[in-house]
């Protein structure tokens, strides 16, 4: 989805460079008594659905709670990767929560409040002989094509790794179940998903790779939300409720303190 | 663990209603356009041509996920917010006018000249032409490609998925990256599928025959 | 009842003396972009005759047939039918002329998606704006004047090239023409098929209808038709009875295409 992605930032970047009123979205939306919030349900763990097709996974955790602690409805906005920006750029959305990674490409249209980390691993069966990034070299590593773990291990895996790319992280996982692949490089919370639905396969991280800060995306020169975002995330880190949702997923503490000082 | 169960196959299921719909709505609008647009082409009328061959390079030359974002994230930007449905009901009538356009002008060229002739010569004048002599032989030529392209069509709605529509494809992905289990998942996606376009063959074959009476 | 009747023009023996010629064909020149195919024609068409247009390939025959009928634009001259101008860019004389000359076409161009009955009736409800009563009622008449009463149900495919010819004829002569142009129109039948076709246009000439024919088919030329049009390098080489010249070529052009067996 690299390409559709970009063009979709670039023809956005051009269309909505035409500047958005300064506005206060948070007396909006505590007025109207409902938040929009846009979550992909095709990016597990972050956002997924449960047996029953309902939305599911660490961000609509995070949006409900959000909302309550806001004491508004959620109204969940569903998106696909490319069309994150241009929905929260043209008003179909209050705020994403959709493991949108900070970047600062994004960072030109967007504003971004740290909330979660992206842990990216290595990961892979058993047999398969990988302690660091060192010993990726000759070895397949499935990753998503245009996604952070392709940007990162272009960067940082030995030049003689063969990255195989592949338009979702569903697909990547087929291609290491079916020995396509020696190994992949996927959140940490996909990891623990496919353990415990492959068991016979042994699948043991190998690697860490990188920790992104994911960010909460709001509209430029909304002062009132941004403040009301910071502060909520100040909290939620505070007293561990941020911390439970993402242990619940990634099976870990989150450690937000090291991004929460580069919040803008 | 998630596993694929009947929930996952009606979600499917209703996710090819979208499907469905907007490739019902590229055939309405981009079929009406796209006769007027064939018509405009081979038309007495050196504007009518010239404005119609235009309007077909413009859009056969965009690719139609950009004709779908500037309609939708576009316009909102320039204020005018409209409907998802409405975005990409426009979006699949241009699309589809082009290219329908175009193989439905083949098709009328390729009514011999003859035709033109003899139905000229019994006084039929050239509405007349087209709606009696001209217009149901190139018909006739037209199914097949016009079939061949709906296909296609139908495949296509999917890059709807950018603006919002949760149709088969982006459904088959949900389930995907709900269960995991890709096989299954895209095995029904892929009859799913199969079963919306199998009639559009039976249907071409039948209105093969009934328009090639005397064959 | 005769084919004259039908078609409503005056029998053959009535001809009225003096009257202007149903054609007139004045100068006409054409050419097709550096081409040029007819040098000043001229030509006169009496009611009631039949008119055979005999040459070589590209001495302009057909294209003189074709201008005639407003199917190409002339370049120079004039063309009269019966008794108003011609003129592919006056819309008028073209719809008037439609209505008094039919046109028979040497791949009989029979509207293939419609039966035998539907592609005579089509212009007799279309233009002339009979009722489907009416009009079916005088197809099924010429269909018997040609001779395929029992072909109104079949399509053209079904029918051999005879067949199809008779009906393309049956189909402009359903429109009551006042001149009926043939071109070529048995050049692309089997030899055993002409001769049911040219019986037809036998029977017309005796019932008197004006008939312009462009044609190989001189012996049948030599037998029916009033008078022969010689023509050679886009003009009027000879023109007369074709008992004279026939017998008594006065160009050497002419000799040499009826000693060639053209």
């Amino acid at each position: 989805m690299k390409f559709l992605t970009k063009m979709a930032l670039a023809a956005t970047i051009a269309l909505g460079a035409a500047g958005v009123a300064k506005a206060d979205v948070l007396a909006d939306i505590k007025a109207k008594g409902e938040i929009a919030i846009a979550i992909d349900l095709g990016a597990p763990p972050w956002g997924m659905t449960d047996a029953n097709l309902k939305p599911a996974g660490a961000d609509v955790d995070v949006a409900n709670k959000l909302a309550a602690d806001l004491g508004v409805k959620m109204k969940l906005v569903e998106v696909t990767g490319p069309n994150r920006v241009p929905f929260l750029l043209t008003n179909k959305t209050d705020i994403v929560i959709s493991s949108f990674a900070i970047t600062p490409e994004r960072a030109k249209v967007v504003d971004f409040v740290p909330y979660s980390v992206n842990r990216l691993i290595v990961f892979g069966p058993k047999g398969v002989e990988i302690k660091s990034l060192e010993d990726l070299a000759g070895k397949r590593v499935g990753v998503v094509r245009g996604n952070l773990q392709d940007t990162e291990l272009t960067k940082k895996a030995p030049a003689d790794t063969k990255l195989v790319r592949f338009d979702d992280d569903a697909t990547t996982i087929t291609a290491l179940m079916s020995g396509q692949v020696d190994a992949m490089c996927a959140p940490y919370g996909m990891y623990l998903t496919l353990a415990e639905r492959y068991p016979a396969k042994e699948l043991e991280p190998k690697a860490e790779v990188v920790q992104q800060p994911l960010g909460i995306g709001l509209r430029q020169n909304e002062p009132e939300m941004k403040a009301w975002l910071q502060d909520w995330v100040k909290k939620g880190a505070a007293d561990g409720s941020l911390s439970t949702i993402f242990e619940k997923y990634m099976g870990a503490k989150l450690d937000l303190a090291p991004f929460l000082a580069e919040a803008k | 663990m998630i596993t694929f169960s009947s929930t996952h196959l009606i979600y499917l299921i209703e996710a090819a209603r979208w499907t469905l719909l907007l490739s019902v709505l590229a055939f309405i609008g981009g079929g009406i356009l796209g006769l007027v647009l064939a018509l405009g082409r081979v038309s007495e009328h050196k504007p009518l041509r010239w404005l119609s061959a235009a309007y077909i390079q413009i859009i056969q030359g965009t690719p139609l996920l950009v004709v779908l974002f500037l309609s939708y994230f576009g316009l909102s930007i320039l204020g005018l917010d409209i409907p998802p449905i409405a975005a990409a009901g426009l979006s699949l009538t241009l699309y589809t006018s082009a290219f329908l356009g175009e193989i439905w002008r083949g098709c009328i060229l390729s009514v011999p000249k003859t035709q033109w002739e003899a139905s000229n010569c019994i006084g039929l004048s050239r509405a007349q032409q087209y709606r009696y002599v001209i217009l149901p032989q190139a018909a006739r030529i037209a199914i097949p490609p016009t079939v061949g392209f709906m296909v296609q069509i139908i495949k296509n709605t999917s890059i709807t998925s950018i603006i919002g529509f949760v149709e088969l494809a982006r459904a088959g992905q949900i389930v995907n990256n709900s269960t995991f289990q890709p096989f299954i998942t895209f095995v029904f996606v892929a009859i799913i599928y199969f079963a919306m376009c199998y009639p559009l063959s039976l249907a071409s074959r039948h209105f093969e025959r009934k328009l090639n009476v005397g064959k | 009842m005769s084919v004259n009747e039908a078609a409503g023009t005056r029998p053959r023996n009535e001809a009225v003396p003096g009257a202007e010629p149903i054609i007139v064909v004045d100068s006409v020149s054409k050419s097709f972009g550096p081409l040029q195919v007819l040098h000043g024609v001229s030509l006169e068409i009496e009611r009631g005759t039949m008119v055979a247009i005999v040459g070589r390939s590209g001495s302009g025959k057909s294209t003189l047939l074709r201008c005639i009928n407003a199917l190409e634009e002339i370049n120079g001259g004039t063309i009269k039918v019966c008794g108003h101008m011609v003129s592919m860019s006056d819309r008028a004389s073209v719809k008037r002329l439609r209505s008094e000359v039919g046109m028979v076409f040497q791949s009989y161009n029979l509207f293939p998606h419609l039966n035998v009955l539907r592609n005579i009736t089509l212009a007799l409800t279309a233009v002339q704006k009979k009722s489907r009563a009416d009009a079916d009622a005088i197809a099924h008449k010429v269909l018997g004047l040609v001779g395929l009463a029992d072909k109104a149900e079949a399509f053209p495919e079904q029918l051999s090239g005879g067949q199809a010819q008779r009906v393309a004829i049956a189909r402009s002569l359903a429109l009551s023409p006042k001149v009926l142009l043939f071109d070529e129109v048995t050049s692309a039948l089997d030899p055993e098929l002409t001769g049911e076709v040219l019986k037809v246009m036998e029977d017309l000439a005796r019932d008197g209808m004006t008939m312009v024919l462009v044609t190989h088919e001189m012996a049948f030329a030599r037998r029916v038709a009033d008078i022969v049009v010689f023509m050679h390098q886009g003009k009027v080489w000879e023109a007369g009875p074709p008992a004279e010249l026939f017998a008594d070529p006065k160009t050497p052009e002419l000799r040499q295409f009826l000693s060639s067996g053209l």
